[in-house]
């Protein structure tokens, strides 16, 4: 029984019929690390967001299922669900300074989740409070817990963040781009912040990210997006030695390398509000296969847990179509 | 007329600002401390540093955007500061500059055509008809199709707005292009289009750039120098040919181990690398670097260290160096 299970889910826009994200199916088992991959406006963030069920207003759920720890997250009422989040599930993100309160120091803004899911007295909470701090690699967490967000540099906002995420011991960790904010030196402090609770807690982590060398050694496991759906899945060690679909190739083929680029890939990603009917890929392919441009291919298993969704890799899904 | 065969030198460069405190105390903190360096024709230089480490402030120190402190500026041997106006404005359009954010770069009430030509009809001459053509052919060694020129920036997307605002420096046949951070607001796959377009002009007609980023890829990909600046200072210039030897700054090495390379055969986690830059308005006494330096001795807290030439390929700031 996989820790995660999200199955066919289908979120889009609330007025038209547009899927944002349209048939995203994965597991994870506890402790693992899921990257997700992708450009701009492919669906990732959006993803994240559903394993909170947290929408941005004008989005809303269409079909499918998301099971944390053999909970159906999409059957709950909202009481319940303020129950999940927080205390099963947690969520960073990328800009600390405006996620953070900025009128409430550090210290009540982790007060509030410990407030809402533990029932302990105000010394005990305190005495949690500087714990968390110190868990996150904060020195003198009695100064740091009175001051505000603006009066930390920011390597140490992302850490209270974290720290925030982590007072009601969630077992899954959503980081949405914890890092792209942050400088060189400081994002490899986070990263291994991230790697350590990780391996300590066997903390569940799925992790947002456009940069491939920050989801290359982070995550476990890899899933690319492309217009709002999974072009390919697999073990990280699998993506970056052996990629299958054209565009994790041309992801990785088009970064700067030892001074090179080896390939650039022509054109820009499809407009989700017009997207075609067959692959979604088509356009920007090198070599199309001809029944990308009216069919839609589906993710199918080429082997060793790979998945894949690209026509040259097998036409099996016969049974789906008819 | 002897031209130098440097398009831009700077000499000994200076620049504070001031912030002004809630209790209205002025605080004044160096942006660049002591900065020097030249630009030959057709040579890229590649800033890399962390935020706040003054690479910025140098980029407008250069486009003459910031009047320094104290030292001095040349734009191809001139001093700026005994300059003729005529003169002057005949050098300001050999020296240009593409921005990050190509959303805010480009003006949202223009059309893409009055975008470029303006740039033109101040720089060059007042001829429509010559400068629509120009228009087009840029835009079309830019990767863009000529429709564009009648539309508003709303309508292009991040990555052919950045085209557009090459285009638009290349308007006026600069010698030299200040990017700033050209292509950290764009997605990957259109990072690798813009970079391939910016080496092609390189290679092509011979532009020169002053390029600022904080991503070494980036750096790496274009640069034929590169420096890295701490905290106002600059720490190492070094030919990119030498960048990938074990002889560095201990700053520059720190960066090479901070950056997470997809490609690299070991795991970089080593949890070597702690703290962060300070701030500016607590500048520490002797090397800037010192807090975080792995190889600090007593004389680093005492004394700063001055650049000095390792070989012809690098020069280095560092005492143990």
């Amino acid at each position: 029984m996989p820790f995660l299970e999200v199955k066919d889910l289908i979120i889009g826009l609330k007025k038209r019929n547009i899927p944002l994200i349209d048939k995203v199916s994965f597991t994870l088992e506890k402790g693992e690390i899921l990257g997700i991959l992708g450009e701009s406006g492919c669906g990732k963030s959006l993803t994240g967001f559903s394993l909170l069920r947290l929408f941005p207003s004008g989005v809303s759920y269409y079909s499918g299922k998301v099971l944390i720890d053999n909970i159906d997250l999409y059957s709950l009422s909202e009481k319940e669900l303020s129950k999940i989040r927080g205390k099963k599930v947690a969520i960073i993100l990328q800009d600390p300074l405006s996620s953070l309160n900025p009128v409430l120091t550090i210290g009540e803004q982790i007060a509030e989740v410990l407030k809402h899911h533990f029932n302990l007295n105000s010394k005990n909470r305190r005495e949690r409070i500087y714990e968390l701090l110190k868990e996150v690699g904060i020195s003198e967490p009695e100064i740091r817990a009175k001051s505000y967000p603006h009066q930390l540099s920011g390597g140490l906002r992302q850490r209270a963040m974290i720290a925030m995420a982590l007072a009601g011991e969630p077992e899954l960790l959503v980081a949405d781009e914890p890092t792209t904010a942050l400088d060189l030196t400081l994002q490899i402090q986070i990263l291994e912040l991230l790697k350590d609770l990780n391996q300590k807690k066997s903390l569940t982590i799925v992790f947002i990210s456009h940069d491939l060398g920050v989801v290359r050694w982070i995550s476990d496991k890899i899933a690319v997006f492309y217009a709002g759906e999974i072009v390919e899945i697999a073990s990280t060690e699998e993506v970056f030695n052996n990629p299958l679909h054209p565009y994790t190739q041309a992801l990785i083929e088009s970064y700067p390398r030892e001074g090179k680029i080896r390939k650039i890939l022509k054109g820009s990603p499809v407009n989700l509000l017009q997207k075609p009917s067959g692959c979604r890929y088509f356009e920007r392919c090198e070599n199309p296969c001809k029944e990308g441009k009216n069919i839609h291919p589906d993710l199918i298993n080429a082997g060793k847990n790979h998945w894949v969704r690209c026509f040259k890799y097998g036409n099996v899904s016969v049974f789906g179509r008819n | 007329m002897e031209m130098s065969q440097f398009l831009v030198e700077i000499k000994n460069v200076w620049k504070s600002y001031e912030i002004r405190s809630f209790w209205f105390k002025k605080q004044k903190f160096y942006a660049l401390l002591d900065v020097s360096l030249k630009i030959s024709k057709g040579e890229v230089i590649g800033i890399l540093g962390e935020s706040g480490c003054g690479k910025t402030t140098l980029g407008k120190i250069i486009l003459d955007l910031e009047k320094p402190d104290k030292g001095e500026v040349f734009w191809f041997g001139k001093n700026l500061k005994y300059i003729s106006r005529r003169e002057y404005k005949s050098l300001r359009s050999k020296i240009q500059a593409v921005f990050q954010d190509p959303y805010s770069s480009l003006n949202p009430r223009y059309k893409i055509k009055d975008i470029l030509l303006e740039p033109y009809f101040i720089c060059i001459e007042n001829n429509k008809k010559k400068g629509l053509e120009k228009a087009k052919e840029l835009l079309n060694q830019v990767g863009l199709d000529q429709n564009v020129l009648n539309e508003y920036p709303h309508a292009l997307s991040g990555g052919q707005r950045q085209r557009v605002a090459l285009a638009r420096a290349l308007m006026v046949s600069p010698d030299l292009i200040v990017l700033d951070e050209p292509t950290s607001a764009l997605d990957m796959t259109i990072q690798s289009q813009i970079l391939e377009l910016l080496k092609n002009f390189k290679e092509k007609i011979g532009l020169s750039y002053f390029l600022i980023s904080h991503s070494l890829p980036v750096v790496f990909y274009l640069s034929d120098w590169i420096i890295i600046m701490y905290l106002g200072k600059i720490v190492e210039i070094c030919k990119k040919e030498f960048f990938n030897s074990v002889d560095h700054h201990p700053y520059t090495l720190m960066l090479l181990e901070a950056h997470l390379d997809p490609f690299s055969k070991k795991p970089p986690f080593k949890k070597e690398i702690k703290g962060e830059v300070p701030s500016a308005l607590f500048r520490p006494s002797g090397c800037v670097f010192y807090s975080r330096c792995k190889e600090r001795q007593k004389m680093c807290l005492k004394k700063s260290p001055k650049l000095r030439k390792i070989n012809n390929l690098q020069y280095i700031a560092c005492f143990k160096r």
